[in-house]
């Protein structure tokens, strides 16, 4: 098993919490719902957020809040990880990273409140400090507008017709309509916290000395050269899937497991990624693997259809070992799907 | 604003001298942050300034929901690192879709020729009446520099007695964690079993069609060599062998009804 150093795997757990709890301000690591912007600025327009394979918008899946401790510049680091779960395609994958100094132009120095805010006002903010407008419908930039009322903005044709078809027909053409009960177009996942603790070490298991002599050389040999061919032996997929279940057995309901150079645990053997598969960061240095999304979190998604639907064995993060600053915008990094095997 | 920052350190200060031991694990990533940062120290984040992902001061002071993963921590020591058995969290689309009721049965899975990787499956499907047996361990031997390794080559068998049967075989340093491996490859193995009728078609389907040759499934010619007296064991215990117990001694071609099969097969 390689070692990971002296640094301990974190784990995340998804936690149901309060809305005000899952905002920009509180600096949340969530799961689902619309993204908690860090920076207010250079967010990644509808281009760099449309599914790759198919052109779609992609979901919000989840976001990380990851400073790095010791780096003026990155002490807010978020890192947002988007999905297509439109059936057929489910399958394209995009991620960004943002970071902001301690001294920045929308948050302030001081930490967030730890109580609730007094008033409940609205619900969802579609508008950022910078001035730039959400999508009503997936939470993203939204550059485009509503033709007729020019109040409700939308990131891409896709999302003005679903939003026009769940109610802003009815909406738009009254004058001075407060769109602020949002409905549900089906597209956001259901929202969570990440909830992080550190793992355990595993403990060795306690063996039962059993006494099995008495079954030992009860069979003859051709009955047993019989029995080989037929049992089912365990292939090298089977075990590298057993060791995956082992592994994540002490803690079952982990979603996500952090650590910045750790070695992932691999669900199993095809599609590891070598050192080629994960491109270098623009800046030039290599990229390591920050966290990997493992598969329990498609149970809290809700997302399982019987015919095609969104579905991974592993999701690793890489991200730009010196977590450049390309600009106080949001930089692409890399991320690598890997599949549960469908041989049995 | 200033006082509630102080306030705010000076809480983490008193936590990090009381040492709860609830809290313990996650009051030390604060402290281990605040240590690194100091109360007011620029440039070094502070526990108050979110300073490492470490649950920082996001976990450690809402006292999270995770109250539950508090106990659930103490309580592996307690149960002594063994999950438990209820509670599955499966893994696989497959896994996801039964746990959610969307499949039914294991028929259709067969159907439809899905592979099956988690043995939580079959548990689920087939749940109580479920038997595992051990049909052998064998020692194998490897030679090695240092002189010979032993390990344990384990066959298990199981199947609840309604037509599905599996086999697995695993082999292990140990002959425990062989026997573990090889019942979850025996799961995982399951076949379903077809069932027709020879002679009267009395009750439902009882008689499995098949050759003299492999060892799980019972001959119908009273003359083949199986099953050895060895393999008594297993056989006695599976309905398939009871009929062929009765054949063998009767010779004739009457098929035996199920609830009359254990009277038989004592005798």
């Amino acid at each position: 098993m390689a070692a990971a150093g002296a640094r301990p795997v974190e784990l995340g757990f998804a936690e149901s919490a309060p809305a005000w709890r899952l905002r920009s301000e509180q600096f949340p690591s969530k799961v689902g719902g619309r993204p908690a912007w860090l920076g207010a600025a250079g967010l990644p327009g509808p281009r760099a957020l449309a599914c790759a394979l198919c052109g779609r918008p992609l979901s919000f899946l989840l976001q990380v809040y990851a400073p790095l401790p010791g780096r003026a510049d990155a002490f807010h680091r978020g890192i947002f990880l988007f999905c297509c779960r439109e059936p057929p395609c489910c399958a394209g994958l995009r991620v960004f990273r943002n970071q902001l100094p301690r001294k920045n132009d929308f948050y302030s120095y001081e930490p967030p409140s730890e109580n609730p805010p007094p008033e409940t006002g609205e619900s969802v903010c579609l508008q950022l400090k910078s001035g730039a407008h959400l999508c009503r419908v997936c939470g993203c930039l939204g550059p485009k507008t509503c033709s007729r009322c020019h109040k409700a903005y939308y990131c891409s044709k896709e999302h003005q017709t679903l939003d026009w078809r769940l109610g802003h027909k009815q909406t738009c053409a009254q004058p001075d309509h407060f769109d602020h009960i949002i409905p549900d177009h089906n597209f956001l996942f259901p929202e969570f916290e990440i909830v992080i603790e550190t793992e355990e070490e595993i403990m060795p298991e306690v063996v039962e000395k059993e006494d099995y002599s008495e079954i030992t050389g009860s069979m003859g040999e051709a009955l047993e050269e019989e029995l080989d061919s037929m049992a089912k032996h365990e292939s090298r997929e089977d075990t590298i899937f057993q060791k995956f279940k082992t592994q994540i057995a002490l803690e079952p309901e982990q979603i996500l497991r952090y650590g910045r150079g750790i070695a992932p645990i691999w669900i199993s053997g095809e599609n590891i990624p070598q050192e080629k598969d994960i491109p270098d960061c623009p800046c030039g240095a290599k990229r390591i693997l920050e966290f990997q999304v493992m598969p329990q979190l498609l149970n809290y998604l809700k997302a399982d259809r019987l015919g095609k639907s969104i579905d991974w064995g592993i999701l690793a993060v890489f991200t730009c070992a010196e977590s450049c600053s390309l600009g106080t915008g949001y930089t692409e990094e890399f991320v690598w799907k890997q599949d549960v095997t469908d041989t049995p | 604003m200033k006082c509630r920052w102080k306030c705010l350190a000076m809480a983490f200060f008193r936590i990090k001298n009381q040492k709860r031991a609830s809290s313990l694990k996650k009051h030390q990533m604060a402290d281990d942050a605040g240590a690194a940062g100091g109360p007011g120290g620029p440039g070094g984040p502070g526990m108050e300034n979110r300073g490492g992902f470490r649950g920082g001061f996001g976990s450690g002071i809402r006292g999270r929901g995770r109250g539950g993963g508090l106990d659930r921590g103490r309580g592996h020591g307690a149960r002594g690192g063994k999950a438990e058995d209820k509670e599955w969290t499966l893994v696989t689309k497959l896994g996801r879709l039964v746990k959610d009721m969307k499949i039914k049965s294991l028929e259709k899975i067969y159907l439809f020729s899905l592979p099956i990787k988690e043995s939580e499956l079959i548990d689920f499907f087939l749940g109580a009446s479920l038997k595992e047996e051990v049909l052998k361990i064998m020692p194998v031997q490897k030679q090695t520099r240092a002189g010979q390794c032993t390990r344990f080559k384990a066959f298990v068998a199981m199947g609840d007695y309604n037509g599905h049967v599996g086999v697995g075989v695993k082999c292990s340093k140990e002959v425990a964690t062989a026997i573990r491996g090889a019942m979850i490859l025996a799961k995982l193995s399951t076949v379903l079993l077809r069932r027709g009728y020879w002679g009267n078609k009395i009750g439902k389907p009882h008689t499995v069609p098949c050759k003299p040759r492999p060892p799980l499934m019972p001959s119908l010619r009273p003359t083949a060599t199986w099953p050895p007296a060895s393999g008594r064991r297993l056989f006695t215990k599976s309905p398939y062998q009871e009929f062929t117990d009765h054949l063998v001694k009767t010779h004739t071609r009457v098929s035996v009804q199920r609830t009359q099969a254990p009277a038989v097969a004592t005798s």
